[in-house]
C-alpha cells in the first residue's frame, strides 16, 4: 500500500512538467509575436469638431457629401420666428486621396464663397511599440468671393476676392470619452474694408467633444482671436464660440449647433465673427455628413 | 517493487520524451461572413497568430480585432469602435485542444478530420467552442482550417435595432492557417 502511494506520488511529479509545459504555449505565443503599434481612431466623429476642422479624416476612396445650415438669430423675434426664417447654407464634397490625403471643394451663402481645402495628417497617435501622444493634421483653404463688386467707382482685381487659412491641427484622444484638439490658425485677407483692419489675422483654436454613449457626443468649439482690437477695427468682431451635439447613425453624422458664427468656412468664422453670445446672437444651426464608399 | 519502479521511470521518459513539437503561424487567415437579404458582410484577417503543439495537440490563437480589413473603411471604423469596442478588447483569443490529437501522425503527409475544442474570448466574454476542422501535414509544417458559426450577442457585442436587420444572427467564420516548425 505504502509502495502504491510512493508511486503515485513519483508518477504526478513525473507528469508535472509536461503540465506546466502546456500553459506556456499562451506566453510562447505573445513573445513570439511581439509588442505591436496600435493606432488611435475616432478622436472625433467626423471631419470637422463643429464649425471648424478636427484632425479626423476621409480615407482613401471615401467621398463625404456635407450640408451645413445655419438659422438666423435666436434674439431676432418671433416675427423672425427667431431666426429660422432666415437660412444659410454651406455644401461640400470631400474626398480622401489617400488615408493620410483629403481634400474638398464646396460652395457657401456667405458672401457666395466657393472654397477648397486640402487637409494632410502627417502623425497619428499611437502606443504600444511606436508611441506618438498626438495626431498632427494641416488644413489650407482657399475662399473665393462671388459677389458682385458693390463700388463701381473702385478698380478690382480677381485677387481681391481671394481669402487664405493656414492650419495646424493638434489632437489628443485622451479616453473613449474625451479628445482635445488645438488648431493654431492663420487667416490672410488680401483685400479688407479698411486700413484699420488687419489683413493677417491670428487665432488659436481649442475643441473638445465628450462621448456620451457610442454614438452621441458633446462638441465645444472656439478659436480666440488676435486681433487689434475692437475699437480699432471697422466692424466690431467677436471670438467664435459653438457647443453642439454629434449623433452618429450607420453611415450619417449629424451635428446640432449652436454658435455665434453665421458663416461656416473658416475665413467666415475667424475673420467676421459679428454675433455677441451674451447679446443672443447666436445660431441655431446643423450640419449633415454622408459618407460613400467610391473606391472598395 | 523493482519492475514497478523501472516502469515508472519508463511512461515518464516516454511522456515527456515523446514527439512534441511547436508550429506557428504569424500570418494566419481568418475570415468572417454575415448575409443577409440586405447586405452582405464580408472581413479578413491575415494576422493571426498561432501556435499547435504536436504532442498534447494544444491550440493558441490570438488575433487583433484591428485587423479585420472590411471594403467599406467606415463599416471598420463603426466595427472597432461601437460594435466590438477594440480599444477595450484589442485582441480575441481562443485555448484549446484538438481532442483526437491521437489520430494525427505529424511525421507523415496527409490529412486528417478532427474536432477541436476550447475557450473562445471575445470583446471579453469567454465561451466553450467546439468545431470540426482538417489538419494537413505537409512538409515542414501543416495546415489547418476550419468553419463554423458564432453569434455575436453571445460575446456582450450589443447590435442596435437600427440595423439589425443588416447584420445576421450567427456569422460564419472560416479559418485558414498554414504553421511552420518551430525551432
Amino acid at each position: 500500500m505504502k509502495t502504491d502511494r510512493i508511486m503515485l506520488t513519483l508518477l504526478c511529479i513525473a507528469l508535472l512538467p509536461v503540465s506546466l509545459y502546456s500553459q506556456d504555449l499562451d506566453a510562447l505565443l505573445d513573445s513570439q509575436l511581439g509588442e505591436e503599434t496600435s493606432y488611435t481612431s475616432a478622436t472625433f466623429k467626423s471631419t470637422r469638431i463643429l464649425n471648424g476642422h478636427s484632425i479626423e479624416r476621409m480615407q482613401e476612396g471615401q467621398l463625404d457629401f456635407r450640408i451645413h445650415h445655419r438659422f438666423g438669430r435666436l434674439n431676432s423675434g418671433a416675427y423672425e420666428l427667431w431666426g429660422l426664417d432666415q437660412a444659410n447654407i454651406h455644401f461640400s464634397l470631400e474626398y480622401g486621396i489617400k488615408d493620410w490625403l483629403m481634400v474638398g471643394l464646396g460652395r457657401g451663402t456667405y458672401e457666395k464663397t466657393y472654397d477648397g481645402f486640402i487637409k494632410l495628417s502627417p502623425l497619428r497617435q499611437s502606443s504600444g511599440a511606436k508611441t506618438m501622444p498626438v495626431s498632427v493634421s494641416l488644413m489650407s483653404g482657399i475662399y473665393l468671393n462671388s459677389l458682385k463688386w458693390a463700388d463701381d467707382s473702385r478698380q478690382y482685381i480677381f485677387a481681391h476676392r481671394l481669402e487664405f487659412v493656414n492650419q495646424v491641427l493638434i489632437a489628443r484622444k485622451f479616453n473613449q470619452s474625451f479628445s482635445l484638439q488645438l488648431m493654431p490658425t492663420q487667416l490672410h485677407r488680401n483685400l479688407v474694408i479698411s486700413e484699420l483692419d488687419p489683413n493677417d489675422l491670428y487665432s488659436l483654436g481649442a475643441g473638445a467633444r465628450v462621448k456620451l454613449t457610442s454614438r452621441l457626443s458633446v462638441n465645444a468649439e472656439y478659436y480666440y482671436v488676435f486681433n487689434p482690437g475692437n475699437e480699432f477695427l471697422t466692424t466690431p468682431l467677436y471670438n467664435p464660440l459653438s457647443i453642439g451635439f454629434d449623433l452618429e447613425t450607420g453611415g450619417h453624422v449629424f451635428s446640432l449647433i449652436f454658435t455665434n458664427s453665421l458663416a461656416m468656412t473658416e475665413h467666415g468664422f475667424i475673420g467676421n465673427t459679428t454675433g455677441n453670445w451674451l447679446d443672443g446672437d447666436i445660431h441655431f444651426g446643423f450640419n449633415i455628413s454622408r459618407v460613400f464608399a467610391v473606391k472598395q | 517493487m523493482k519492475y514497478t519502479f523501472l516502469s515508472l521511470i519508463f511512461a515518464s521518459a516516454f511522456s515527456l520524451a515523446g514527439a512534441q513539437q511547436n508550429y506557428m503561424t504569424r500570418d494566419g487567415y481568418i475570415k468572417f461572413f454575415s448575409h443577409t437579404p440586405i447586405e452582405d458582410i464580408t472581413a479578413e484577417n491575415k494576422a493571426v497568430g498561432s501556435i499547435i503543439n504536436s504532442g498534447t495537440g494544444e491550440i493558441v490563437i490570438t488575433l487583433k480585432m484591428t485587423d479585420f480589413q472590411f471594403e467599406k473603411k467606415l463599416m471598420q471604423e463603426h466595427f472597432n469602435e461601437n460594435y466590438v469596442e477594440s480599444e477595450k478588447f484589442p485582441k480575441a483569443t481562443f485555448k484549446g485542444f484538438i481532442t483526437d490529437n491521437n489520430k494525427i501522425d505529424y511525421s507523415e503527409k496527409g490529412v486528417y478530420e478532427v474536432m477541436v475544442k476550447g475557450d473562445m474570448t471575445i470583446h471579453g466574454v469567454t465561451r466553450q467552442v467546439s468545431a470540426a476542422g482538417t489538419v494537413e501535414v505537409i512538409k515542414d509544417g501543416i495546415i489547418a482550417k476550419t468553419s463554423f458559426k458564432l453569434n455575436p450577442e453571445d460575446y456582450d457585442i450589443s447590435i442596435p435595432g437600427v440595423v439589425r436587420n443588416k447584420i445576421a444572427n450567427e456569422m460564419e467564420i472560416s479559418a485558414d492557417m498554414k504553421y511552420e516548425v518551430m525551432d
